[in-house]
């Protein structure tokens, strides 16, 4: 298991990692769902022991990684977010160079180096150099080189980024396998339906802290039936957020100018509804309006006042 | 160990991948060597003639025999022959003159008896190309003297000497003509000759810098088996560019480590359970290696060309000196470079200023002064100055200072260097 508590790490003025505290269990997917910049690789890069954190913990099965670097790397399979790649070797020898890294030797290893090509299916390209292969293929392999020692846990960086749907299709599908196998598998990712799919219990992360933790249930249960309602204008904002909040039909997430997000509450969907004819009957002008239902874009909505994809 | 391995061993596969950069710095000092010799070895010749020194202590006929052998206009333009007197061996140690050639008392007399004889040379070791030069003149001369003695012996009657006392009568001019009619009959005749133990040898003399001789005596001369002079000019110059191109072979070895910084590589390998320390020591191997390789390569093939050996102890023990301060400084300089591209451009303009103060590419006897009195502080003058000598046959010993200081200087640089990278990775600048 790992386990991460009072984690914080700075540069310069800017607080990467704010006092992030979790816990990973064995065959467990973990994600860490977030927007761009929320401190995910950073966290993941002082789980992996790239990074010494400022203060905080990180344990894996009670073993700290700060004073055992060595002892908890031979255990983790690291899956950066770009392809860490030389493109003159071809898979095979990819996988070799870094299964030899984790200590496999000869048959072991040739064992290992066949079963990882088969699972991301590059079992036909062994011998082709990496600079022929497609991005997917090159994910795909980039994937192979964190499994190839069969690690106790692995953390995997946004792995579908910038890839085609078959090719995350297959990783994903590879990452439910290492999990169901009893790996540890934390994941970070911005992607939404990634995370809902994927993993069983989800960390939202944004500016370096954790904002709320769970299973996907658990999450959708903090948001109720409430709606997200984001409205844009060229409105008098603060009026408007008065008069809104005077009624006491809704509750304020964020305002700023131009404009005002508002949660309907328990009332739900027929919440929204009482909210537009208010608004119509006020005769507010709006150049935008969006509703969120309930989801974890909600949620995120609702904690921060932001949007996953902003 | 494993891991050292594993790590070199990638690198190594990496580079026979894409081995055109390694092969184009391979080439480099071949083209470089093979231009300067076809330039300078052919046609009117460029390069000043030696100044050789003749202390002549014989005074009698053979002494006669090779003045004029020196007077003869096709060798002139090679050598600038002239007496010695009396402050020959201070104009020699002033670097004034390449070479001096020292005619034993007796000479003569020995010669007609048939007597081994041994013609002191003592080199000028501020210069490299010139005493050469000097020198490989100094072989054909022996060869001259040693077939006259024979022919004098054998066929006085076909060259019209009926007596001793007839060389009286042969003035300057007709001692040159009997120097040149004797080394063409030498030619002719020479592989029917036992001249494989020759009656006149030359011992090769080194100064250092006080004017004292340092070497033991070295080489016989058998002109006739040695390189032709373009070959002397490619074997003069190659050792330099080689030791030019060694360190910019290893200097892109280690810039490695800031591409696989830039590609992501580097931070991923350090996810492995290796040290950073393991890291350096293998970027460190491969250009130590890749260096190694071609420089047995290089030195084969200008082994090859001379057709004589060079002292393997000396020969090792000096690349591995050569590529431990290739390691260094490489090391040095990527542990002060923030990228690829400045890393590269600071080692180039150090390389090639190092290079040049150093005697690489332009022989230190064709440079000003200033630039030959710090050319000592460039390890480029030690590394092209250990393999100079031992191609012009001096071994280990000859080499010690050579081998001493690149050492010395190599496991500074190496440490310098190792200190600065592990301090970057450290800081997480280089993951």
């Amino acid at each position: 298991m790992i386990e991460v508590s009072n984690l914080y790490k700075r540069f310069g003025e800017n607080r990467a990692v704010d006092g992030i505290s979790f816990a990973a269990r064995a065959g467990e997917i973990y994600g860490l769902l977030g927007p761009n910049g929320a401190g995910k690789t950073t966290t993941l890069s002082m789980i992996a022991g790239l990074l010494a954190p400022d203060s905080g913990q990180i344990t894996f099965d009670g073993v700290d990684v700060a004073a055992e670097p060595l002892r908890v790397k031979r255990w983790l399979g690291v899956v950066p977010q770009e392809n860490a790649l030389y493109d003159d070797l071809n898979a095979g020898e990819h996988l070799r160079f870094w299964g030899g890294l984790y200590g496999l030797r000869s048959k072991e290893l040739d064992m290992a180096v066949a079963e990882v090509l088969d699972w991301v299916g590059l079992a036909g390209r062994a011998k082709e150099p990496v600079k022929g292969f497609s991005g997917g293929m090159k994910r795909r392999l980039n994937l192979g080189m964190g499994l190839i020692h069969r690690p106790k846990a692995v953390l995997l960086d946004e792995p579908t980024v910038g890839i085609d749907p078959q090719a995350r299709h297959n990783i994903l599908e590879v990452v439910r396998r290492v999990a169901d196998a009893g790996t540890t598998v934390l994941y970070t990712t911005h992607y939404l339906e990634e995370a809902e799919q994927l993993c069983d219990r989800i960390g939202i992360v944004d500016r370096g802290k954790l904002l709320a933790e769970g299973t996907l249930e658990e999450l959708q249960s903090r948001v109720g039936g409430e709606e997200v309602v984001t409205l844009r204008g060229d409105f008098d904002v603060d009026q408007l957020r008065d008069r809104l909040l005077q009624a006491g039909k809704v509750r304020l997430v964020a305002a700023e100018k131009g404009k005002l997000v508002v949660a309907t509450g328990e009332g739900g969907k027929r919440g929204s509804v009482e909210l537009l004819q208010s608004l119509f009957a006020n005769q507010v002008e709006l150049d935008g309006l969006t509703l969120e239902p309930p989801s974890l874009n909600g949620l995120f909505l609702k904690l921060t006042g932001r949007e996953l994809r902003d | 160990m494993r891991t050292l391995w594993l790590l070199l061993k990638k690198d190594l596969l990496r580079r026979r991948r894409a081995p055109l950069a390694v092969i184009a710095l391979l080439v480099f000092p071949l083209m470089f060597a093979g231009l300067i010799s076809l330039a300078f070895g052919r046609g009117e010749a460029p390069l000043p003639a030696a100044k050789l020194l003749i202390e002549d202590h014989d005074k009698s006929y053979a002494s006669r025999l090779v003045n004029g052998f020196f007077d003869s206009e096709e060798l002139r333009r090679f050598v600038d022959a002239s007496p010695a007197g009396d402050d020959g061996r201070r104009r020699l140690a002033n670097g004034e003159v390449s070479a001096l050639l020292v005619l034993p008392e007796g000479l003569t007399d020995r010669l007609l008896a048939g007597d081994k004889v041994e013609l002191e040379l003592l080199r000028n070791p501020a210069e490299s190309i010139l005493p050469q030069i000097a020198e490989e003149t100094s072989r054909t001369l022996t060869d001259v003297l040693a077939i006259g003695a024979e022919l004098l012996k054998s066929q006085k009657d076909e060259l019209g000497i009926t007596s001793l006392e007839s060389f009286d009568q042969l003035d300057e001019a007709g001692f040159g003509r009997f120097g040149i009619a004797a080394q063409r009959l030498g030619r002719a005749i020479g592989p029917y000759l036992d001249l494989e133990d020759p009656i006149v040898a030359i011992e090769k003399v080194e100064l250092d810098k006080e004017g004292r001789p340092q070497a033991e005596p070295v080489v016989t001369g058998d002109a006739a088996d040695g390189p032709s002079a373009r070959t002397l000019i490619f074997l003069m110059i190659l050792p330099g560019v080689m030791v030019y191109s060694l360190f910019s072979i290893g200097e892109q070895m280690m810039r490695d480590l800031l591409f696989e910084s830039s590609h992501g590589t580097l931070r991923r390998q350090l996810c492995a359970p290796l040290t950073v320390v393991q890291l350096i020591a293998a970027k460190v191997l491969v250009a130590a290696t890749v260096a190694s390789a071609a420089l047995l390569l290089l030195m084969g093939l200008a082994v090859g060309l001379t057709g004589r050996g060079v002292d393997p102890f000396g020969f090792t023990v000096l690349s591995l000196s050569v590529v431990l301060a290739v390691a260094g400084a490489s090391a040095t300089i990527y542990g002060f470079a923030r990228t690829e591209r400045q890393g590269a451009a600071i080692a180039n303009m150090i390389y090639l200023l190092l290079a040049f103060v150093g005697g690489s590419f332009i022989p230190l006897d064709s440079l000003p002064a200033a630039a030959r009195k710090i050319a000592p502080f460039s390890p480029f003058y030690w590394g092209t100055r250990g393999f100079q000598d031992l191609l012009a046959g001096q071994n280990f010993l000859d080499i010690l200072p050579s081998i001493g200081i690149l050492l010395g200087l190599g496991a500074l640089l190496l440490t310098l260097g190792s200190v600065l990278l592990d301090r970057r990775f450290t800081r997480g600048a280089l993951s």
